[in-house]
């Protein structure tokens, strides 16, 4: 953080301003958070695309100050999988997108492209992503992914989503949802009994990955304790080795995070395993080295193909057999989804 | 650098006195100070002339990636609870003309009481206008903005205004408002020189030998317009993966391309070094 010479900070705290579309104020969850953050500014707003899809924003700027939108979602309650994504063999995959936007800043993550802006935005109208989701489940059975533009579970403390879509997965029989996180914030949710239709999915990372370019997030060890509690309370938990990054010695560093990761996680207790080799939409890769020249691993000499930036699929293929080796020594390869 | 834009002489004096701003004699009818951390535009009343004092200060400025533009002056306040010679930090601008609202990032710890403002086409009186949309009342910021936001990003936008009345339409004199200004101009200082920790200039990957290296070798190997575009955005992606990328140009240099087939199998062995 920016700081003047008597080392006091330049910026302001994280949700030091909450802007509110006027429509949104009158919602239980625009009281919690106002609640939560009594000496936030509030500025009130028509809709909350004037705020967040402004064009001139620095992304990485406004990540040394989120600021919070409180707002509704009017359409697009749910988003069908996007083919850069996992279905893990389920035909109707969809996610949604109950906030935008994510308290950790990682180097590699394809949210700096996508949005405009670092601010957080909420949707307060919860019940109306339930409702949508209850008519869905009419028409066929689902697989739902609840965390994807976001990490849910590092937010839990401020907004229980979690908590909720839970206890509506719960009595949803049709319904299976994956809550994806890099959060050690197990706890928020630890009060809640285990449902077969929450699978709770952790990306584990090398530690030296964790320290260079997952800022802000959980070391590895407090990652593991908290996966460790929730396969011992009953939950169904993936492990997400995803996004496999070909930096300096990668193979020494993803074969001692899987060692370690075994050492201290029962292997045959786990629900599945996924692998992904990086990959991003071209586009959003494009946006964000146009901002950020701080990270070599987004200047890569990576290959395009179909609109997707990645390694070459000689590279690809190699650090897929290589997980899959080092993985295959704890667990089945049926497990195990690359 | 630090561009200012403030409507009247009478509040930009107390800037002009403090920062020891020099008049240059460049405008006929836009009056200009500056000295080597700040240049300063009187604009003008409303929020036209005011875009047109930024548009122009701001084009004939070399801006850089820690350049700030500010808007400071005077304003009348809807709210109550406000005290005539408060600073005050914008947060929201809106339009009043055309409804349209504009969103200065507020990033900076400026410790100050921040306010919406409603910029107007005409002065108005506080008992001849509806509910007001804001907090504050003026005539310039919403111009000021649209101008700036066309040159830089919003985050090194800022308006801070001082409130100067309760829309009675007094006649304010000019020792008034700048006595007004005056007496904040510790706060605006202190806010000033908040700016170079805050917004500080970017890294430029090529250093200035690193730039004319690359067009030496471009020129050596015969580049096309295409091929040059490609060539800068690998050295620049192997320059930040730090691969030793201006030593192995440096022996790319020693090149000799004498035919187009030459120039074909050059490019491909450079795009091979810098990928490695």
């Amino acid at each position: 953080m920016p700081s003047n010479e008597s080392g006091k900070s330049l910026v302001n705290n994280h949700f030091s301003h909450i802007y509110i579309e006027n429509q949104a104020l009158d919602y239980a969850d625009t009281r919690r958070l106002l609640n939560r953050f009594p000496n936030a500014v509030r500025v009130f707003i028509r809709d909350y695309k004037d705020v967040f899809n402004r064009p001139h924003q620095r992304f990485q700027f406004q990540k040394r100050s989120m600021n919070l939108i409180l707002a509704l979602k009017k359409d697009n309650f749910l988003y069908s999988g996007s083919d850069q994504a996992p279905d893990f063999g389920h035909r109707h995959f969809y996610y949604n997108s109950l906030i935008m936007n994510c308290v950790y800043n990682c180097d590699y993550c394809y949210l700096q492209g996508m949005y405009p802006s670092a601010n957080v935005v909420v949707f307060v109208n919860n019940d109306d992503f339930i409702a949508e989701t209850k008519r869905q489940l009419a028409v066929h059975p689902m697989y739902l992914c609840i965390s994807y533009d976001t990490d849910l579970l590092a937010f839990e403390n401020v907004v229980p989503f979690c908590a909720r879509w839970i206890e509506f997965a719960r009595h949803q029989s049709d319904l299976k949802i994956e809550l994806r996180t890099k959060s050690s914030n197990y706890k928020a949710i630890a009060h809640l009994t285990p449902s077969c239709n929450v699978i709770l999915a952790w990306t584990v990372s090398p530690q030296e990955i964790i320290e260079k370019y997952e800022k802000e997030t959980p070391a590895l060890a407090r990652r593991l304790e908290a996966i460790g509690s929730a396969i011992e309370d009953g939950w169904n938990v993936r492990l997400c080795f995803d996004p496999v990054l070909r930096v300096d010695r990668w193979q020494s560093m993803y074969a001692a995070c899987v060692d370690q990761t075994f050492s201290s996680i029962p292997a045959d207790k786990l629900t599945d395993i996924s692998v992904g080799v990086f990959r991003m939409n071209a586009d959003y890769l494009s946006r964000i080295t146009k901002q950020r020249t701080n990270s070599d691993i987004l200047y890569y000499p990576f290959k395009k193909s179909n609109g997707t930036a990645s390694y070459s699929p000689k590279e690809r293929e190699e650090m897929s057999q290589f997980m899959l080796a080092i993985l295959e020594k704890y667990n089945a390869k049926e497990k195990i989804f690359v | 650098m630090i561009f200012v834009v403030a409507a009247l002489h009478c509040e930009a004096k107390p800037i002009i006195d403090k920062f020891k701003l020099k008049k240059k004699s460049v405008y006929s009818k836009l009056e200009l100070f500056e000295n080597d951390e700040i240049r300063l535009i009187v604009s003008g009343i409303g929020k036209i002339r005011s875009a047109i004092a930024t548009t122009l200060l701001l084009s004939q400025s070399k801006l850089s990636s820690d350049s700030v533009v500010v808007n400071i002056g005077c304003c009348g306040s809807a709210r109550d609870d406000m005290m005539i010679g408060e600073l005050v930090f914008i947060n929201k601008i809106t339009d009043k003309a055309n409804g349209r609202d504009y969103f200065p990032d507020p990033i900076l710890r400026h410790g100050l009481k921040e306010a919406a403002m409603v910029t107007h086409d005409v002065p108005v009186e506080k008992n001849k206008i509806d509910q007001p949309e804001g907090d504050l009342v003026d005539m310039e910021a919403s111009g000021f903005f649209q101008a700036a936001s066309m040159f830089v990003d919003h985050h090194r936008i800022y308006c801070f205004k001082i409130v100067s009345d309760f829309l009675e339409l007094s006649t304010l004199s000019k020792e008034f408002i700048s006595g007004l200004i005056e007496k904040k101009m510790e706060a605006i200082d202190h806010i000033f020189s908040m700016f170079p920790g805050l917004h500080e200039k970017e890294t430029e990957v090529f250093q200035a030998q690193e730039i004319e290296l690359l067009r030496r070798v471009g020129g050596i190997l015969k580049l096309t317009q295409s091929q040059k575009h490609q060539f800068v955005e690998l050295v620049r992606s192997a320059k930040v993966r730090n691969r030793n990328v201006m030593e192995k140009l440096s022996e790319c240099s020693a090149w000799e391309i004498k035919s187009k087939s030459e120039n074909k199998d050059a490019f491909e062995r450079i795009r091979k070094i810098l990928s490695q």
